[in-house]
């Protein structure tokens, strides 16, 4: 008997903690918010943190600003600032070789303080914004220097005095155009050409002055007036390519602007925290209400510092304040979000899956790699069920197999109800498959009245309409012939009584 | 006894249903029906209320019944009968006491009743409007629900033109001086609001002056 009550015991004890391992070391905060923005539910983890990695077989990293990932999948690039150097690893997280000195035409020279790299697909050269050399250099796959672009000639600009060209991230596009993030410049992108000549500036949004400021305008001084013609500020942190070279970019500059002008709504496309510019340089991000702009209501303000594309229009932004980041797909609807730590009160970055100064994002393959510039660490995230179902169905919705997103919002829907896209989701795979009454019905749970409800309402008055022909068309005829027959009735009645008189 | 009761009633009613109904002259001959609503005493007060009335329900009933592209849920949900009739009356009680303030400097003839009889009365084609539409928006797509708001732009400018053929023909006022007094009533319906603020806050002082002093008097003397 005693036996039999400790081996109870023992199985319990075991049980239990094997319960608490199954469970997945999430951190705090997993939520979605509902349709309306107005209120948010918790969620199940969608991605959990695997490992970090601390590169002590490398002496640490020191002040690490970026890391990339090359467009095999095979290397990420570890952009480590404080000890002027890029660190090549494989897509374990294993250092390979290091890059810090090299030489030029005969001449040794090393980076100071790199904020950025790029691997250039078409063919295969490395380029590194050299930061404090303020210069971008170009390597091959051997890290030998190839080319070096130093301070291009700024044309336009009409107070290059003070300009001090820090540039902190490049792409580079098919024609060999580089695109640069400079530092404290708050003109937007920087256009280089392949030669490295200055070309201009895209992705700042156009100033526009309203006639509140025009009024003010006139009891300005000129110093006060030539203050407010800089107001401009489109500072970008860090941006990616898609497949396309449509440019993601994210700038914690814009959400207080963001916040003070949400009301208008044409404003709100320039001031968008992050942006999807297309070649000419024009915000392109779709949205319904809200511009993709992570948390929407907060203690905290969301600042997005760099954006990852994944595949399929769906992309995935980097809050520093709260150290979250938030998954979006092509039509700016959230979809999950997870991380944590950097601005609550709770974690304060110290444990797994939580950061402290967060900086930048990378994706290989169903891994999230988020690097930490204050712990000098990358943590690695893997999907959980529910995550990549999430996902899962994001790309079927996108490439047209609805059937498959149907099944797999199902799927979700049972691991989280309030998970309202997935039925927003299979609203509109009915709507497209023709059963408005359903869809409308679908719509109506979520309280989702935009275009799309809209478009099925339509359809299913059309059918009623088309159901109940006759007898509309009786009832309307009926009406009608009342209506002649009393008017006959009446003037006949007057007849009468005219004819009696 | 009963019988004169009922005789009452019915006198009562007929009586209010007439002043109703007579509202709708005023709405497609408003000079004319103004004249009458003044001078022939074709209105009444407890007519002007049951008016105010049918705009809260208008209201209410477009909350609540309106066609699910027009109303969110959530706004839906949190519509509030006091609210909403406050957002009603706190305006137009504004207006009449800020028009009859103005009036009566600038030599108008209408009484305070009269003013709020023609203003009351001025409300009547947002109400005819906006009741169908509750309706109507039950049935039409969110494309054509610019029809809608077409309407009931019409009902809300048909409402001004009345407010404004009111002011004129209650007070005996040209076209100009009609127009000054309405920009300067609304003028007034601001000083009326901000003197309220004024008063309320320094009450607010007083009051917690007050109240602090009943304290420090029980903590500190007894």
């Amino acid at each position: 008997m005693r036996k039999a009550i400790l081996l109870a015991f023992v199985f319990m004890i075991v049980f239990s903690t094997q319960v608490f391992a199954t469970l997945p070391n999430t951190s705090y905060n997993q939520i979605v918010y509902d349709e309306n923005d107005i209120s948010y539910s918790s969620a199940p983890a969608s991605f959990v943190p695997e490992t970090e990695h601390v590169f002590a077989g490398i002496n640490g990293l020191k002040d690490p600003r970026d890391i990339y990932v090359d467009p095999s999948g095979e290397y990420m690039y570890i952009v480590d600032t404080g000890n002027n150097r890029i660190v090549r690893c494989d897509k374990d997280l294993r250092p390979l070789d290091i890059l810090s000195n090299f030489s030029f035409s005969s001449t040794e020279d090393s980076l100071r303080g790199p904020q950025g790299v790029f691997v250039d697909k078409y063919t295969d050269l490395i380029y590194v914004c050299d930061t404090q050399n303020h210069r971008i250099i170009v390597f091959d796959q051997d890290f030998n220097c190839v080319r070096i672009f130093a301070e291009p000639e700024i044309l336009l600009s009409s107070d290059t005095t003070s300009f001090n060209y820090l540039p902190s991230k490049v792409l580079v596009n098919r024609s060999g155009q580089m695109l640069t993030i400079v530092q404290s410049l708050n003109k937007g992108i920087m256009e280089l050409s392949s030669d490295g000549e200055f070309v201009g500036y895209i992705g700042a949004p156009p100033v526009s002055v309203d006639l509140w400021q025009k009024f003010l305008r006139l009891f300005m001084t000129k110093e006060q007036r030539g203050k407010m013609e800089k107001f401009v500020p489109t500072e970008f942190d860090n941006f990616t390519f898609d497949e396309s070279e449509f440019v993601y970019a994210a700038s914690s500059t814009q959400m207080g602007q963001l916040m003070s002008q949400y009301s208008n709504q044409i404003v709100v496309k320039d001031l968008a925290p992050v942006k999807k510019l297309n070649p000419k340089g024009d915000n392109v991000i779709d949205y319904d209400y809200y511009p993709p702009m992570g948390d929407i209501y907060f203690d905290v303000m969301t600042q997005f510092v760099d954006v990852v594309y994944l595949s399929d229009d769906l992309f995935c932004a980097l809050d520093k304040n709260m150290g979250r980041l938030y998954a979006y797909d092509g039509d700016g609807q959230f979809l999950y979000m997870f991380g944590g730590g950097a601005g609550e009160r709770l974690a304060q970055g110290s444990q797994l899956g939580t950061f402290k100064t967060p900086i930048a994002v990378e994706r290989i393959g169903s891994r999230y790699f988020v690097l930490d510039q204050a712990t000098r660490s990358i943590t690695s995230f893997l999907p959980t069920e529910y995550g990549s179902a999430i996902e899962k169905s994001a790309s079927a919705y996108y490439n047209g197999d609805y059937d498959l997103a149907y099944s797999t919002w199902e799927e979700i829907l049972r691991m989280n109800g309030n998970y309202h896209q997935a039925i927003e989701g299979m609203a509109r795979v009915l709507l497209r498959n023709g059963h408005y009454k359903e869809a409308l019905d679908y719509f109506k749970i979520i309280d989702s009245n935009g275009k799309h409800a809209s478009d099925a309402f339509k359809q299913y008055r059309k059918q009623l309409v088309s159901q109940y022909q006759m007898p509309i068309f009786v009832l309307i005829l009926s009406a009608f012939a009342f209506a002649v027959v009393r008017k006959i009735w009446i003037a006949l009645k007057k007849l009468k009584a005219e004819a009696i008189l | 006894m009963i019988e004169k009761a009922r005789a009452n009633t019915f006198g009562y009613l007929s009586g209010l249903w007439r002043e109703i109904a007579f509202s709708l002259r005023v709405m497609t001959k408003p000079f004319d029906g103004y004249w009458d609503l003044k001078h022939e005493k074709r209105g009444s007060v407890r007519a002007s209320v049951f008016i105010i009335l049918c705009m809260l329900l208008a209201t209410l009933a477009h909350y609540q019944f309106s066609g699910f592209f027009f109303v969110k849920s959530f706004v839906r949900d949190e519509v509030s009968i006091i609210r909403e009739f406050l957002v009603i009356t706190v305006p137009f009680a504004l207006w009449v006491i800020s028009s009859w303030c103005f009036t009566t400097l600038m030599d108008g003839e209408g009484s305070m009743k009269d003013i709020f009889i023609a203003t009351a009365y001025a409300l009547v084609p947002m109400i005819i409007i906006n009741l169908p539409l509750v309706f109507i928006s039950n049935l039409v797509t969110l494309e054509e629900g610019a029809f809608i708001d077409v309407l009931k732009g019409i009902g809300i400018v048909w409402s001004g033109f009345l407010i404004f053929s009111g002011t004129l023909v209650t007070h005996q006022y040209s076209i100009g001086k009609g127009l000054l007094t309405i920009l300067v009533t609304l003028a007034g319906m601001g000083i009326l609001l901000f003197l309220a603020l004024l008063v309320a806050t320094l009450l607010q002082q007083v009051l917690s002056f007050f109240i602090g002093l009943y304290q420090e008097i029980g903590l500190r003397l007894l």
